[in-house]
């Protein structure tokens, strides 16, 4: 037995050595989900939300084939509309592939009820968390007041695309696979009450920039009221509504707290930094060196920074790359250039309509277009990019015309078009390409030594096709690039898709047009074109070098009470706010009727297709396959 | 501390049961001589043990053993090898002397008999009531690879190899009897001499591997509990004292040559002027050559500039191995030291990889106390700059134009393409280097505390430490940007594994046999990880090594500890050496599981009964073995992720101004789940062993039914529930199968030809048998209900991916390629003019793919999608042939996988921007009917996946082995105990029918399949 105890003290130690092995789990590198009952955390849980925001506005393709793609202002580029073939080429047509499955529904649909789900975070555990130390009651308040309003800009994004929804508001218990579906008209009565609380708690400025202020809360509140105006449920509250949104509207214009940035152009771009070329006329790319990102129009933006930690995958703003035409890589085009970070990579995925051209034509000149009429309305040259420097090592293109043979490069000057019009400016480097808003003779073009794309017809309904670009005129592949949401800034190279540049969710200069809108409804047409009339104001060229002379105090670029008609508001909104992913919103806030009207008549591509059914979005599939329980009911037609 | 309690009970019982026996110690002998085969030449790795009683050995190159320690007595001992029958010899061993016993073995088929390395011992394999395998050395030599565990691919029944990859150093993947878990862990443990180690095996060396084990069925697997769900493979090592009575020297080395095969072909630049003039025709644009092709297209072409990228970058990989070892014993210590250096250079240009591995084994005996200690060290480099993505960049090169400018100089985009690069340019200007070092440990000390009652604690740890350098000059790959970029990704792993087991084998009275083991064992895994990265790089030369003189930093670490807990008993009983019962009852704690459900019971039964011992079987005389076995028991699965029990917050970032702002949020994808337990396998095997004619055909048939409830389901959410994902204990699959195995010694000659033959083939069937939703709405025919977010329908195979399409939207593949089910819309051809009225009402027009509108409705929606079969193979076989003729010996192995469906990632895409396949494709003067109109950019066509779902039904031959052993008179010229020269090729011929890539990989992506030549010595001083 001697030899047992040797045994015994052998296997104690080990049992020793294993003790009784605890099992608990610590978490180390992540926090538990108390964390959010904290003052801190209450903090930290609402900046979540904001992150949130990033998975809609500024996320390359979802934004713009949900916002602009398929509306009267924009239709399919090269890059999604050749051979049909880019899957998601019917958000332009409505053609029979547009299903339940379509691309992105489903990716816009779990940003909403993302973001709703942070909100509710805030919103369920953040009264309880007792004021003190930097958690004073104003930030508490306010804290609660942006998740109000973020909760509320997620189910208006939704609501607008989708109709009735599941409203939750309360943060996610457990796992559940059941939904139900509340109508629009809750969903609406849900965003108004959330924004009526915001106003409440919310300051007017905040200390840190770009959280919600009163000011946005109201904006939002307008465009709410604005929108369930028009609803074919909501007729009992059909001038009321209008009216709460104009008098929230006049609320934020007279606020003091917002104003409209005198030049149109300088809302997206700085001036061109010294080492580039020089570009008085204002036509080339959008350089964001001189540009300051926080301006006094933008109401809500949803930030983007270039600072590495969040510049990785789906942090950053993918918009500078979908609305650019192709400037580079074909002889037959131009030449001279080559793909660089200035110019941007150009996706090609959107194309200005013939109407959207026109809608700017309409304005844009001080008499009939062509050579040597003056700039009257800056806001196309704000918004489009219709000059390229030469940048390549080829020499400039010879021969600007299908017809050309030769020409001389052009070097240093102020480039003016026949009659002494500014057309862009190459110090230092040469012009190779120009797009003119107007056609112009073959003896014109062989004149110049640049390419020069032009309109193939000025009838605004009319898409002559997509083979034009051999023979100098706009096509599927070329033409003017928005170059609103350009950036030059971006870290990484040219092909880089990561972009920092904000995102402006709403602006002043849209306030206007909500008021303008609202007043329309309500009949009262001077005031509308009172409103409208600042925004043509500012949008007047102020002289050399953009234009020969001020067209401040022109009159021409006033608007009278008897154009103000629904349809005008829409071209206005169109030369404002163009691109500035609200169009397909737009269209359908009048109704269904104004909706299909207006993309049967502007966009050739939509036109055969489109039908009632398209007026709501299809519930994704994904949402319908994964209830449980009763099924989650779709829209009609789908 | 319940458990501790039970524990010691248990204790308390089992000293209880040898108590009885005698206590007297003795006095010891050795027992030494030599293996030989019929021709008188020395047999290595073949087992010597003394019967009754746990000693025993392998013996050496040399064919020479010796066991020391032997009882003084009477003993009987036996030499076995597979292949051979057994030999036995009774010597007297006399305490302080050595005697001699020679054994010549005859060959017969597969052995039933023989000693098999079970869970925490070995046992013999008449009284195994599990399903096991085994595979030895000379088997594993066959096919020299990084990778011991390539070498058994296609040998053993029910155990299913893949190949991870094709790049030097890839690991393989491994599935024993299907797939269970949807979400959780499908991998098979593996223990190494007894210690279950974290990962894969890549990091040993092959050389240094005596047998594999593997443990199939619950029986066999209950006593490594939940780790063993998934199936157990046991590998032995040599460890210490293979035996020789002086110490020897074993050299072995190898080089060979390889070629990717399987490669598609691309078109050339006219081939690919004609597909965009067509497009471009099919798009109404103008097909002159000057618009449908850039500037440098333009240029390459009138040139008659063209470039076959996939040559440019393929080369002849070698594949080199030197082996050195040395072993020896003395009075009582007996040791291994070996050493071994591998390298392969990939079949593409920048890759390569190296090994350096060093093993040490010692084993020392003091009276009662035996010390073992065994070391592993490895160090291996993967270089594979861009990886699998070097042939994607290759392919998606249009084949215009020079990699190389005027002056020489390699040029980023030879098309003009901003997005097309060079691949050159990417071996060139990136690097990603995959540095390990790991130190495996396996420690044990026994003590005999009386006779068959022995003591062991066995003390394992397994250290990783791994680090991905990871650079990328300017503008050398996608995206391009025109900085230098750098990370340096680190990570290092402890785990270890703590046995103390009590083990008692005794004969009790003649009829009796009692082998009992009790356990208590802990397992923790401990990992820390840092990842850093930098941007704006100064200089090439710095590489990832100089990180700080860039900008932009980044900066993670984190930290994972999970732990388990294990107590076990497991008793064998044997009745007249005929009648076996086996039961394991075990408890298992893992931390990963919620409070509450952290711990669960296991228990097993299983019953063996040598049928063909009885006396009524005599009069089958035909038949020499006949062995009955079944067993049922459950297993379970925890090896999920840490931390998804608790819900943790998601990190969030964003910025209010230049500021940036942290966030904490509701983790999508991981809601807290505060009650998940424990995946549990219940499984059934039965099984019958035999052998003919004087065994020389002898097989094994085994039956299987598995039943997997409480399946770990990472399950996909509608997005309304807030969440996107969670992961649940849902849902219940079924795996049912036949193995069989079959052995014959087809002819044998007395010092002439001998050809043996092996059979495998397994069967296994794999379904969903319930889930989470009830829904039958929407399911396709057959298959409800089903989730047809997950792809998950009752009564088809799991199916990973989340998906049922194979590609993700990024045009990636999803999920697992051999774990996929095909749900899609069905190909019907392509729509042809003469249908464009009918096409238009579908908003396709001629020369576009056509879809099945199933339900007639009119419209191609969710509804028309069909189940298009699976990559689950309905059986799988090899047939394995060996042929000796005096000193030569030669070897084949074919394998088959039949009966499953792949997709092909290498469909022709016919898009206008990157390179493309050779094919035909639509145009209206040549409508072909299989591929549609290509189509000017460089994107999806719309049902462009309907194409790839292709029977990957195939068969090869998986390598032919020429050996040739000297002769002793020849080896002793050159001072060599034994000499052996070999010629091996892997791959010579695969049959399939598709042309272009691997099916057994399941889908076309990354490097491609290889075949080689290979050319080797062993040669033992």
């Amino acid at each position: 037995m001697k030899r047992l105890f040797y045994g015994v003290p052998a296997l104690t130690l080990t049992l020793g050595l294993g003790g009784c092995v605890d099992l608990g789990e610590k978490l180390v590198s992540s926090l538990g989900s108390s964390y959010i009952a904290t003052p801190q955390g209450l903090t930290d849980a609402t900046n979540a939300t904001y992150a949130g925001l990033r998975g809609f506005y500024g996320r390359g393709e979802t934004d713009y084939a949900l916002t602009e793609l398929g509306t009267d202002t924009w239709t399919a580029a090269d890059q999604v509309s050749a051979g049909g073939a880019q899957n998601w080429i019917y958000y332009d047509t409505y053609e029979p592939t547009y299903t339940s499955q379509g691309s992105f529904l489903d990716a816009f649909w779990g940003w909403g009820y993302t973001v709703i789900n942070r909100a509710n975070t805030v919103l369920d555990q953040g009264p309880q968390v007792p004021v003190g130390g930097t958690l004073t009651q104003a930030v508490k308040d306010s804290r609660l007041g942006e998740a109000h309003f973020l909760r509320a800009l997620a189910y208006f994004e939704l609501v607008q695309q989708f109709g009735g929804l599941t409203i939750n508001l309360h943060a996610a218990q457990g796992v559940s696979t059941e939904a139900t579906r509340q109508s629009e008209d809750s969903v609406y009565k849900v965003i108004i009450d959330d924004l009526n609380q915001a106003i409440n708690l919310l300051p007017v400025t905040q200390p840190d920039y770009g959280r919600a202020t009163k000011g946005a809360a109201q904006n939002l509140l307008a465009k709410a009221y604005l929108t369930r105006a028009y609803r074919e449920w909501n007729t009992a509250n059909l001038q009321p509504d209008f009216q709460q949104a104009l008098d929230l509207a006049n609320t934020v214009i007279n606020s003091g707290r917002y104003s409209l940035v005198p030049d149109f152009a300088r809302l997206w771009c700085g001036t061109h930094r010294a080492a580039a070329p020089a570009d008085p006329g204002g036509q080339g790319f959008c350089d964001l060196a001189n540009y300051s990102k926080r301006n006094t129009e933008f109401v809500f933006v949803t930030q983007y920074s270039y600072d590495p930690t969040q510049y990785q995958s789906g942090q950053t703003n993918y918009d500078h790359l979908e609305f650019l035409g192709q400037y580079d890589g074909n002889p037959a085009w131009a030449a001279g250039m080559v793909r660089d970070l200035d110019n941007g990579r150009p996706f090609r995925r959107l194309r200005p309509t013939p109407a959207l051209l026109d809608f700017f034509a309409q304005t844009r000149w001080a008499g009939t277009p062509g050579p040597g009429t003056d700039v009257l309305d800056t806001r196309f040259d704000g918004s489009f990019q219709t000059v390229w420097f030469a940048n390549g090592a080829a020499a400039n293109p010879a021969g600007t015309c299908p017809t050309c043979t030769s020409g001389a490069p052009i070097n240093g000057t102020l480039l003016r078009d026949a009659g002494g019009s500014a057309i862009g400016a190459a110090a230092g480097s040469d012009t190779a390409l120009v797009y003119l808003g107007y056609q112009v003779s073959d003896s014109f073009r062989m004149s110049k030594a640049y390419r020069i794309g032009t309109p193939c017809t000025t009838a605004p309904t009319v898409d002559c096709g997509k083979d034009n670009d051999a023979k100098g005129m706009i096509g599927f592949r070329h033409f003017p690039s928005l170059k609103k949401w350009q950036d030059n800034l971006r870290v990484g190279g040219l092909s880089s898709q990561d972009g920092g540049k904000d995102f402006p969710v709403m602006r002043l200069g849209e306030t206007y047009l909500i008021a303008a809108e609202a007043a329309v409804g309500l009949n009262q047409p001077q005031m509308a074109a009172d409103m409208i009339n600042v925004l043509r104001v500012r949008a007047a060229c102020s002289g050399p070098p953009q234009c020969q002379v001020s067209h401040k105090s022109d009159p021409a670029i006033l608007v009278t009470a008897a154009q103000m008609t629904l349809d005008f508001i829409m071209d206005e909104r169109a030369r404002e706010l163009a691109g500035e992913y609200n169009r397909w919103k737009d269209l359908r806030r009048p109704g269904k009727q104004f909706f299909l009207d207006r993309i049967k008549k502007y966009n050739p591509y939509a036109q055969p297709n489109i039908q009632d059914k398209h007026y709501y979005r299809p519930i994704p599939q994904r949402q319908i396959n994964g209830v449980t329980g009763t099924p989650y009911p779709q829209n009609p037609g789908w | 501390m319940r458990d501790m309690r039970l524990w010691r009970l248990l204790l308390g019982l089992m000293l209880a049961v040898p108590g009885a026996g005698r206590l007297q110690a003795q006095e010891t002998g050795q027992v030494a001589g030599t293996v030989t085969n019929e021709q008188g030449q020395p047999v290595a790795t073949a087992s010597v043990v003394v019967q009754g009683t746990r000693l025993g050995v392998v013996t050496g190159p040399d064919g020479k053993y010796v066991i020391p320690e032997v009882p003084a007595g009477t003993r009987t001992v036996v030499a076995r090898l597979i292949g051979f029958g057994v030999a036995t010899q009774v010597v007297t061993v006399t305490a302080g002397q050595s005697v001699v016993a020679d054994f010549r073995l005859t060959a017969k088929a597969i052995e039933l008999q023989g000693p098999v390395v079970v869970g925490y011992g070995t046992q013999e394999r008449r009284t195994v009531t599990g399903a096991v395998s085994t595979v030895k050395a000379a088997q594993i030599a066959e096919l020299p690879t990084s990778n011991a565990i390539k070498a058994i691919q296609g040998r053993v029944p029910g155990v299913d190899i893949v190949n991870g990859g094709n790049k030097p150093g890839d690991d393989v993947r491994i599935f024993i009897r299907g797939i269970r878990s949807i979400t959780a862990n499908n991998n098979p443990l593996i223990v190494v001499d007894g210690v279950p180690i974290a990962g894969g095996i890549g990091d040993f060396n092959a050389d240094d591997i005596v047998s594999i084990d593997i443990l199939k069925d619950a029986a066999a697997t209950a006593i490594y509990g939940s780790r063993g769900a998934n199936g157990v493979v046991l590998i032995t090592t040599k460890g210490a004292g293979t035996g020789g009575v002086k110490t020897q020297f074993t050299a072995d080395a190898y080089v060979t040559g390889q070629r990717p095969y399987g490669l598609p072909t691309m078109m050339n630049p006219q081939q690919y002027l004609a597909m965009l003039q067509a497009a471009a025709r099919y798009a109404g644009v103008s097909d002159d050559p000057a618009s449908v092709l850039s500037a440098q297209q333009q240029a390459a072409y009138a040139a008659g500039q063209a470039t076959d990228w996939q040559k440019l970058i393929e080369r002849t990989g070698q594949q080199r191995s030197v082996h050195i070892g040395m072993n020896g014993i003395s009075e009582n210590t007996r040791f291994n030291l070996s050493g071994n250096y591998f390298d392969q250079t990939g079949t593409a240009v920048g890759f390569d990889f190296n090994r350096f591995t060093g093993n040490a084994s010692v084993d020392h005996v003091q009276g009662r106390l035996r010390l073992g200690v065994s070391a592993q060290y490895t160090h291996s480099l993967q270089a594979t700059a861009l990886g699998d993505g070097l042939w994607g960049a290759a392919r998606q090169q249009t084949g215009f134009g020079s990699p190389y400018d005027a002056n020489g100089l390699i040029l980023a985009h030879p098309d003009g393409d901003a997005l097309a690069w060079n691949p050159l340019k990417a071996v060139q200007g990136v690097r990603n280097d995959v540095t390990r070092d790991r130190l495996f440990v396996s420690a044990f000390g026994t003590f005999q505390l009386l006779e068959g009652v022995n003591l062991r604690v066995n003390f394992g740890p397994d250290y990783t430490h791994q680090s991905t350098g990871h650079y990328e000059g300017p503008d050398a790959i996608f995206p391009g940007h025109t900085d230098r970029e750098g990370s340096y990704n680190q990570f290092a792993n402890l785990q270890y594994t703590l046995d103390a087991m009590l083990q008692v084998s005794r004969d009790i009275g003649k009829v009796h046999h009692v082998d009992a083991t009790l356990l208590y064992g802990i397992q923790k895994f401990r990992s820390s990880a840092a990842n850093e990265s930098a941007q704006f790089i100064p200089y090439d030369e710095a590489l990832y090594y100089s990180l700080g003189q860039g900008q932009n930093f980044l900066l993670t670490t984190a930290l994972t500890e999970t732990a388990l807990a294990s107590y076990m008993g497991r008793v064998v009983y044997t009745l007249r050496d005929r009648y076996t019962v086996s039961a394991t009852l075990r408890r298992d704690g893992a931390s990963q599981l919620a409070p509450g459900h952290k711990w669960v019971t296991f228990p097993t039964v299983g019953v063996a009964w040598q049928l063909g011992d009885e006396p009524f079987m005599r009069r089958f005389d035909f038949l020499s073995a006949l062995k009955l076995r079944g067993s049922y028991g459950v297993t379970g699965n925890s090896s999920i992720d840490a931390y998804q029990t608790e819900g943790a917050l998601a990190r969030t970032l964003y910025n209010f101004g230049s500021t940036t702002a942290g966030g904490y949020a509701p983790n999508a994808t991981n809601p807290a789940n505060p009650n998940l337990k424990w995946e549990k396998t219940a499984q059934a095997d039965l099984g019958v062993e035999f052998g003919i004619l004087g065994s020389r055909i002898t097989g094994t048939v085994d039956w299987y039914r598995q039943n997997t409830s409480d399946l770990l389901l990472q399950r996909t959410l509608p997005q309304t529930s807030g969440y996107s994902q969670a992961l649940q204990n849902i849902g219940k699959t079924r795996n049912s199968g036949v193995e069989i195995a079959l052995s014959s010694i087809n002819v044998n000659h007395e010092h002439g030809i001998r050809w043996q033959t092996d059979i495998s083939w397994a069967h296994n069937h794999n379904e969903i048998v319930a889930l989470a939703v009830s829904d039958t709405v929407g399911c396709p025919v057959g298959a409800s209900p089903c989730d047809l977010n997950n792809g998950w329908f009752v009564g088809q195979p799991i199916n990973t991916g989340a998906q049922t399409a194979p590609l993700n939207s990024t045009g990636g593949f999803a999920g697992n390629p051999l774990q996929r089910v095909w749900y899609d819309y069905e190909f019907v051809g392509i729509w042809q003019q003469s249908d464009s009225a009918e096409a238009a009402r579908y908003g396709a027009k001629p020369g576009q793919i056509r879809v099945a509108d199933l339900n007639g409705d009119g419209v191609i929606n969710a509804k028309d999608m069909v189940l298009q079969g699976n990559t689950y193979p309905k059986w799988t076989a090899s047939i394995y042939n060996r042929v000796t003729w005096k000193s030569f010996d030669l070897s084949a192995l074919a394998s088959f996988r039949w009966g499953y469906t792949i997709f092909n990632t290498y469909i022709p895409a016919l898009s206008g921007r990157f390179g493309n396949i050779v094919t035909d494709y639509w145009t209206p003067s040549a409508p072909s009917n299989a591929n549609p109109s290509p189509n000017l950019n460089g994107t999806p066509l719309n049902y462009g996946t309907t194409r790839g779902y292709v029977d990957g039904s195939h068969w090869r031959i998986r390598n032919i082995q020429l050996g040739y052993t000297l002769p002793p008179s020849l080896a002793g010229r050159l001072r060599a105990t034994a000499a052996r020269i070999y010629a091996t090729a892997t791959e010579p011929f695969v049959s399939y029918k598709y042309d272009y890539f691997d099916p057994e990989s399941g889908w076309a992506g990354g490097s491609p399949v290889y075949r080689s030549l290979l050319i080797g010595a062993n040669v033992t001083f």
